[in-house]
């Protein structure tokens, strides 16, 4: 079931009728509901998989009770490193397995050997890396003693499999989540109001700054040699739009339902394509897995601390594994490597941390200076973003040096004038809205309510005039 | 609470009013520009109707009597309400060649009838002449994209047809013969298609229907229907005869006419594609099309016998 289906549009009012009219307030009512209508979102996917997904549930949930409970330290790593080992011997059989065996075989055939490795005709189990992250953070947080474990299987199983977030994050904390899940929950009129606002403006990113973008963008990169090089840069700046619009819309829909049950969940974007430099980006994309590898991998091997060749070994490491993250390919590696060369400058002389505060605070316009630094920070990320949508490394180095050619200095041959406008509007207003949660939150408060009403339907007639367009979430494939 | 539900259901309530209003009001401006849309030139009688087969191969200028209405992927679901408008609007039609093969009532035309992207494109082109059935069908089928459609689209590719085209690009938008000079009848596409078999268990009833009730609104309307099959290229072998095809439209009419044209030699080069001519093709095809008519195949007993006969006579003049 996608956000941005019908299905989607029957099932939510449902599950807010039940949730706060038949529940009646019961707590334990309203996390069964949750839990629930989270698997059936989840099987109406694929039924086969929900058996996964509750194994994992189980697993964690038993693992992290047995760490607590555990008198040896053996015995607490034993049991923590049962629960990784298999966990992540799922995500690696189910999402890398065939990378790693096509992989072996070319490397051997570069030998002149010939193997012939079998490899398996596996489905994806939509949203696997996300449930994963979920329940590996709870096991290490118990471990390092940093939170108590759940005793009640539903509460733990609405952290792991709560529908907003379950196929595309954002990826929770059990410190976060479960206290929520935990404590009873009041109708806040002024917070639902915000999540319809939120899923409004998700939608708008999705189905009309994204899709809109995905038609172009397909129609460049498949076709990339017979492209000239402005077309090729055309067709690279729009897909930065694309996935932008599809992982950050998708982020405040998840964000916005959740809000309408009176849950917080995670923010996953602050506005990156208006940062001054890598390392701010990386703070404001996909934060909580950028703030998820940060915790539990590159702080525990050190973090920027110790001699230089540590600080570059753990930068490496943390961005090569989170390009791997997002997908068996030599491509997502080469894209995780490349932001890591880009932010290591930064983190080796120290300035990875003086662009905190969102650019422009308090003023209209940024500085000429800082207008720059967003341009030579977008340039930059947008190079990166063409290995990640890139079938192959060498299909993305064929691209870059198609587009670093005479032509692009041409007038490119294809022009999508009315997404180019749509991108427009989309940045004045997401530069407007820059210091809020999410653009749409304060904007137009001032307005008249006629006026302001007018803009948000303004905003549904464009959502259902581009929905006939739809296309997949570019992260239910991670 | 109450205010939460008060105030989201009165925003829902404005927009679905504001967008069925305005889809509304720009329906009922086209119901007034139907006549402009099907009306026929004063010395045709005739018309010709179907899928982007006939579209592309019948060139309707080097036809005298008959009018070229076909459509681009085109299904009989929407080819029933074109028909509709077109009685309505021309009380001296006499007959019909309707585009009739096994495909059009097979399980892929679903797809053309409320697929999302086919029904898209029919849906904003036929809403204002839609009854409550089709309605009724298209919401059973894909309630989604009908919604999406309605009140995204519509109103909008409405407004374009009422502001900015002029009758004849109007005209054009509904249908009419589609000049292509390309072809890609290489032997790539050869290889492509000539394997393609249509299976009988890929017959569609709901299209079988819509082909049984078009042919009931001719034939209550005393308007002759003569189905045509369009040429095809020879790779793209044509399992299925007269006999086969004919069984599937019941006893009520087992006595049409099947004008079928599959064997039309046409070369290489005049081919679009294996199913379609291209405009050379379709020149040559259309004036062999005329001349049996001017002939008065109409008016002859047998008309399948003396289609078998020219199309014959034809291959000797023919080679490949």
């Amino acid at each position: 079931m996608l956000f941005n289906s019908f299905t989607f549009a029957i099932f939510l009012p449902i599950v807010f009728f039940l949730y706060w009219f038949v529940t009646k307030g019961n707590l334990r009512f309203q996390n069964i509901l949750l839990l629930v209508s989270s698997y059936f979102f989840y099987a109406c996917w694929d039924y086969r998989f929900l058996f996964l997904l509750i194994f994992s549930t189980l697993l964690d949930f038993f693992s992290g009770i047995k760490i607590e409970e555990a008198r040896t330290n053996r015995a607490k790593t034993f049991w923590l490193w049962l629960s990784i080992g298999i966990n992540v011997g799922f995500l690696g059989v189910f999402k890398y397995f065939n990378f790693f065996a096509g992989s072996f075989t070319e490397m051997i055939g570069g030998f002149g050997f010939k193997v012939d490795l079998w490899t398996l005709k596996i489905i994806l189990p939509v949203g696997i890396s996300f449930y994963t992250f979920h329940g590996l953070s709870y096991v290490i947080d118990i471990y390092k003693e940093r939170i108590k474990s759940e005793r009640d299987f539903i509460n733990y199983s609405v952290f792991v499999s709560f529908f907003p977030l379950l196929v595309a994050g954002p990826i929770e904390r059990a410190t976060h989540l479960l206290p929520q899940i935990i404590k009873e929950r009041t109708f806040n009129y002024v917070r639902a109001i915000d999540g319809l606002r939120q899923i409004l403006w998700g939608l708008f990113k999705k189905i009309v700054i994204a899709d809109s973008c995905a038609d172009v963008v397909n129609q460049i990169f498949n076709n990339s040699s017979e492209q000239s090089g402005s077309t090729l840069a055309l067709g690279a700046v729009l897909f930065a739009f694309q996935i932008y619009g599809d992982f950050s819309g998708y982020s405040d829909i998840a964000l916005g339902t959740a809000r309408l049950f009176g849950i917080e969940l995670l923010r996953n974007f602050a506005f990156p394509y208006f940062s001054r430099d890598i390392a701010e980006f990386w703070r404001r994309w996909h934060i909580s897995l950028s703030s998820w590898f940060k915790d539990y991998l590159y702080i525990p091997l050190g973090g920027s601390r110790g001699s230089t060749w540590k600080k570059i070994r753990n930068v490496l490491i943390v961005f090569i594994i989170s390009g791997f993250w997002h997908g068996a390919n030599w491509t997502f590696i080469i894209w995780g490597l490349l932001n890591a060369l880009y932010i290591l400058p930064s983190v080796l002389i120290k300035t990875n941390r003086i662009n905190l505060e969102i650019v422009a605070k308090g003023r209209l316009l940024p500085t000429i200076k800082e207008f720059g630094l967003i341009g030579m920070t977008f340039g930059l990320t947008v190079i990166a973003w063409i290995f990640f949508r890139s079938t192959s490394v060498g299909a993305a180095f064929d691209y870059l040096l198609r587009m670093f050619s005479k032509s692009l200095f041409t007038v490119p041959s294809e022009m999508p004038y009315v997404t180019l406008l749509l991108i427009t509007a989309f940045i004045i207003i997401e530069w407007l809205g820059r210091e809020d949660q999410y653009a749409l939150q304060k904007f137009g408060f001032k307005w008249a309510r006629p006026v302001r009403w007018s803009f948000y339907f303004v905003n549904v007639w464009l959502i259902l005039f581009f929905s006939g367009n739809q296309h997949e979430f570019i992260y239910f494939q991670f | 609470m109450q205010k939460f539900l008060s105030q989201t259901f009165t925003f829902v309530m404005l927009t679905v009013l504001m967008l069925t209003g305005s889809t509304y009001i720009t329906t009922f401006l086209m119901q007034k520009r139907n006549k402009e849309i099907h009306s026929l030139p004063p010395n045709k009688n005739y018309i010709i109707i179907g899928n982007s087969r006939p579209a592309l191969d019948f060139n309707d200028s080097l036809i005298h009597s008959a009018y070229n209405f076909s459509s681009f992927a085109e299904c009989y679901f929407y080819t029933y309400l074109k028909a509709e408008q077109l009685i309505k609007t021309n009380k001296n039609l006499k007959g019909v060649f309707l585009e009739y093969n096994i495909e059009d009532i097979g399980h892929k035309r679903d797809n053309w009838t409320w697929g999302k992207d086919l029904m898209q494109s029919n849906y904003i082109k036929y809403s204002y002449a839609m009854r409550a059935y089709n309605h009724e069908v298209l919401l059973k089928k894909n309630p989604g994209d009908l919604f999406a459609i309605y009140f995204g689209r519509t109103f909008l590719r409405q407004l374009k047809n009422l502001t900015v085209l002029d009758s004849t690009a109007l005209r054009k938008f509904y249908g009419g013969y589609f000049f292509d000079g390309s072809s890609i009848m290489d032997s790539t596409s050869n290889k492509i298609y000539v394997n393609q078999k249509f299976h009988l268990k890929n017959v569609s009833s709901f299209q079988k229907e819509q082909l049984l009730r078009l042919l009931d609104l001719f034939r209550d309307n005393h308007i002759k229907v003569y189905l045509i099959r369009s040429p095809l290229h020879f790779t793209n072998g044509v399992q299925f005869n007269r006999e086969t095809l004919i069984g599937y439209l019941g006893e009520k009419n087992k006595d049409l006419d099947y004008l079928d044209f599959n064997d039309y030699p046409a070369k290489l080069d005049e081919f679009r594609d294996p199913w379609h001519l291209n405009s050379k093709g379709a020149r040559k095809f259309s004036i062999f099309f005329n001349q049996l008519l001017e002939d008065g195949l109409l008016l002859k007993e047998n008309k399948e016998q003396v289609v078998r006969d020219a199309l014959l006579a034809l291959k000797k003049d023919y080679k490949e």
